[in-house]
């Protein structure tokens, strides 16, 4: 009896809490005047992809080449960072540094703080390097603010490899570029599956450093463009629901088939079953 | 250090030391000048602590506007006991539910909506005839929260908290899940034998063999709500009449916007101050493993 119970408290939350989305898609592919005393009402059911056709290509700031935009922005915000951290983690983790704790202290109180309190002189930064409305900057930038934790979560990893097999390969004269690349890499894909997984899905999702570095229509981010599509009084749902569907597909995908490694690297593969 | 090493950290630790760090030192000194260069000390400082913008203590308490200092605090304090408390109840509910599976990857979605979109997705909810929070309320009998919440002062700083909650609450499973895996069930079988009941078990086995958790998401949670920015900017942009206005959103808005150098500089430093506390703790905790 009890276990009934909680399976239909569980379910009943189940569903109370998938509503919001279930509204949003509702307002995207239904028109304006069905929705607007409740998506709920059913009594003319006339679902269109008219939204999402205006969304992408009739607006005047059409979210097609923005969505392409983020990719770029993301996918090298990504693997950027996983290249550099993989081989800092490497080295934090099996080599002497000087002041080694110390470094690591640094990097981790860096990943809290807010991007406001570099906005400023990075800001300054990039404008002096003629990186202003540039790609560059945002990716520079994502790049910066992943590398404490990135180097953090591989350190870690490493550490938890037997080391017994890139010793063998040192004393068989393997330089350390060449542990990496075919000892080192090939252990960490689980971690660095997570790092991607998680670094993408902030990249994408980023809005304050597009907003600052990237002004010409051209190169804005998808949700940079959210935003601009909302009047100040008067919303088209039906647009504003679209462009929401459409920019938060992509880390809904993204976690759905990565959902174990965007976890790990959530709470860590320290913790295991 | 080997030549490899030195190697293998420069790139990383150059981009930190130059796109990160030296920044944070510039913020810090940029804080203390006046718009024009000029050394003006803690004035900056002050003249944000006396700022209505900031602090907003006339009439106190009462609604909303109250300043984007107290906005911060106000979420943090129903922000943060909700999502610990909504998290802990679902990892326990959803143990052993035909189902869960996908119950919780619902929960979890939360964590990778673009916070833009929380914020159009709080509009949605919140108003008047579209909205399903106010027809609930309008259900009920709750005649005046049946309005569009984002519209009114009082109520709007409140819709983009519940929106807060409900999206970050993902997180808090994540964790609450993962950690009560690692309680032995042997101590449950343990406590059963001498007869405890489920409340018991609860409170002498599952609470305290959670607070390393319960730490990680009280000092994550405070660091996220210090960094708020997306939503209110897609939503209200701080409105109406600045109820919904946030320290992060003010910093953007002075710095950017009305060009106040220094008093944004400030502000961003003390956003960053907020964030101290928590970063202790933070590091404290991932150098001990």
């Amino acid at each position: 009896m009890k276990k009934a119970l909680r399976h239909i408290l569980a379910w009943g939350i189940g569903i109370i809490w998938v509503l919001p989305f279930v509204g949003i898609v509702m307002a995207s592919i239904r028109p304006e005047t069905e929705v607007a005393y409740g998506w709920w009402i059913f009594e003319e059911f006339s679902p269109t992809i008219n939204n999402y056709i205006e969304v992408l290509v009739r607006t005047s700031i059409p979210l097609l080449r923005p969505l392409f935009n983020s990719f770029y922005v993301s996918i090298l915000g990504s693997i950027i960072p996983m290249i550099l951290g993989m081989f800092a983690g490497y080295a934090f983790a099996r080599d002497k540094i000087p002041f080694k704790r110390t470094i690591i202290v640094m990097l981790l109180s860096l990943m809290a703080i807010p991007l406001q309190m570099i906005s400023v002189p990075i800001f300054k930064i990039m404008n002096s390097l003629n990186l202003l409305d540039t790609f560059t900057s945002v990716i520079i930038m994502n790049t910066a603010t992943a590398l404490p934790w990135v180097i953090f979560f591989m350190m870690n990893f490493i550490k938890a490899q037997p080391i017994e097999v890139e010793e063998s390969a040192k004393i068989d004269g393997a330089s350390s570029f060449q542990i990496v690349l075919h000892i080192v890499f090939p252990q960490a894909i689980p971690a660095l599956i997570s790092v991607f997984t998680l670094q993408f899905v902030w990249c994408w999702v980023d809005f304050f450093l597009p907003l600052i570095f990237l002004y010409t229509p051209e190169k804005y981010v998808s949700v940079q463009v959210i935003p601009m599509l909302r009047g100040q009084f008067v919303a088209d749902w039906g647009l504003l629901s679209a462009a929401a569907v459409l920019v938060t597909a992509v880390p809904f995908v993204l976690f759905m088939f990565l959902q174990k490694y965007y976890i790990k690297g959530s709470v860590g593969w320290i913790v295991e079953k | 250090m080997r030549k490899d090493t030195l190697l293998f950290i420069s790139p990383a630790l150059l981009i930190v030391l130059i796109f990160l760090i030296i920044p944070i030192f510039q913020s810090l000194y940029l804080s203390f000048l006046s718009d024009d260069g000029q050394f003006i000390g803690l004035k900056n400082y002050i003249d944000i602590f006396t700022d209505t913008r900031v602090i907003n203590l006339s009439g106190f308490p009462k609604w909303p506007p109250l300043g984007a200092l107290i906005h911060n605090f106000v979420w943090i304090a129903i922000h943060l006991p909700l999502t610990l408390s909504l998290g802990l109840f679902f990892a326990l509910l959803l143990k052993n539910i035909k189902g869960a599976t996908v119950i919780r990857t619902v929960i979890f979605l939360g964590m990778v909506v673009p916070m833009i979109v929380g914020g159009i997705l709080g509009r949605f909810l919140f108003s008047q005839k579209a909205g399903m929070v106010s027809r609930f309320f309008r259900v009920i009998g709750v005649e005046q929260l049946d309005i569009n919440w984002i519209a009114h002062p009082e109520t709007a700083l409140f819709a983009l908290i519940f929106t807060s909650v409900w999206l970050w609450t993902g997180y808090c499973l994540v964790v609450y899940m993962a950690a009560l895996t690692t309680i032995p069930q042997s101590y449950y079988e343990a406590a059963e034998l001498d007869g405890a009941a489920s409340v018991q078990k609860f409170r002498y086995i599952t609470f305290p063999l959670l607070k390393p958790a319960t730490g990680i998401i009280v000092i994550m949670t405070v660091i996220w709500e210090t960094k708020l920015f997306d939503i209110v900017y897609s939503s209200t942009l701080g409105g109406p009449g600045r109820a919904t206005n946030v320290m992060a959103l003010e910093m953007y808005l002075t710095a950017f916007r009305y060009f106040e150098y220094g008093k944004g500089t400030a502000i961003a430093t003390l956003l960053t101050m907020m964030t101290i506390i928590p970063i202790i703790f933070m590091v404290r905790a991932s150098m001990k493993s």
